[in-house]
């Protein structure tokens, strides 16, 4: 096993907010789970396009993971993908990101780190980037439902201009509910 | 002619003037085997956790288990069918399409009145455009209750696919 994004990662109060206004589960599990979408990516892909040359090459073809993925990955010829996740933006913060939402970092196989390692240039720093551009993403759909529900309410003169000073101020209101709350609330 | 990236192959317009996008995201996965005992006493039971689920096609190796991982940020298609049997006792079933940023449920009450209508189980389908973030993921689950006891189960199909899960990336 190899531990893997050994430095954690810390967000801002307000990305912890907005996080949590969406998700139901912790930021560590939403990483975990996106580790292993780009584990199982780069296995499927490796094995889709190069089993059939590596049994064109092989004398015998290992019928487990742990010994297949190395061996197509060391054949002659095989050429790594050096793919990267595209499109990913970043997070607008005013306040420092002081919380740490996934210390220790996340364990993998050797055979999965080989895997990876044929696929992504450089899968320890998607896996940050991933991680911040769900905060982005949340951040902006967080800022957009809630200014349609400010600019709708009578009461309200000013829309702050400052994303994080939006959450700050939707998400100190008696009544708010992120969404673990609003989970239970609606079992109960 | 095709269009091309660094990468892929990614737009190919056929001979006939079809186009056809070998790399877009889009799945049709089916139930491995019949999965016994999944609910019946309030257990959530996600939908491939005990067979597993068997690709039709997965054109962009997104999906694994039983979930699928968005490949980038975007708007998803995805529709998710299953047929749960051994039911007739059960006075509520809930099927939830689980994504990171929201579950899309269905609920059905009296499920006793539809067994005694003479049907061999019960089926549900959920269908969303669904927004999702490059790495959420999306899975199925379904609970019964009232059964008294784990024992509903959920039907493959043996020759037409009775529980699947399908999606592609819309815009």
């Amino acid at each position: 096993m190899k531990q893997i994004c050994n430095q954690g990662f810390k967000v801002s109060n307000q990305d912890r907010k907005a996080l949590d206004h969406y998700l139901d589960i912790e930021p560590k599990e939403w990483s975990q789970n996106a580790l292993n979408g780009m584990i199982n990516k780069s296995v499927k892909t490796i094995l889709k396009d190069w089993l059939n040359k590596f049994k064109a090459q092989a004398e015998t073809v290992p019928a487990n993971l742990s010994q297949l993925l190395p061996a197509i990955v060391n054949m002659e010829g095989f050429k790594p993908y050096n793919r990267e996740w595209g499109d990913l933006i970043k997070a607008k913060r005013k306040q420092a990101k002081d919380t740490e939402i996934w210390s220790g970092g996340f364990q993998i196989e050797e055979w999965q780190e080989i895997a990876l390692n044929a696929y992504y240039t450089d899968y320890e720093q998607d896996l940050y980037n991933l991680m911040e551009n769900k905060i982005a993403c949340r951040k902006n759909a967080f800022e957009k439902e809630h200014e349609a529900k400010l600019l709708a309410d009578p009461e309200v003169s000013e829309l702050p201009k400052d994303q994080d000073d939006l959450i700050d101020l939707i998400t100190s209101k008696p009544h708010y509910k992120n969404r673990k709350q609003r989970e239970l609330e609606e079992i109960n | 002619m095709t269009t091309v990236n660094a990468a892929n192959t990614y737009i190919v317009p056929t001979t006939n003037r079809e186009v056809t996008a070998p790399s877009q995201p889009c799945f049709l996965t089916w139930l491995t085997a019949d999965e016994s005992n999944a609910t019946g006493d309030g257990t959530v039971a996600t939908v491939g956790a005990i067979s597993g689920f068997t690709d039709v096609y997965d054109q962009n190796n997104d999906f694994s288990g039983t979930s699928f991982t968005a490949p980038v940020t975007g708007r998803y298609f995805l529709n998710a069918h299953v047929l749960l049997v051994s039911a007739a006792a059960a006075t509520s079933l809930i099927t939830t399409l689980v994504t990171s940023n929201r579950n899309y449920t269905t609920l059905s009450c009296n499920v006793n009145i539809i067994n005694n209508l003479g049907c061999s189980g019960v089926s549900f389908q959920t269908n969303v455009i669904a927004d999702m973030d490059a790495a959420d993921t999306a899975y199925y689950t379904i609970v019964a209750t009232g059964i008294g006891a784990d024992t509903a189960q959920i039907r493959r199909g043996t020759t037409q696919p009775n529980t699947f899960f399908s999606g592609k990336l819309i815009v």
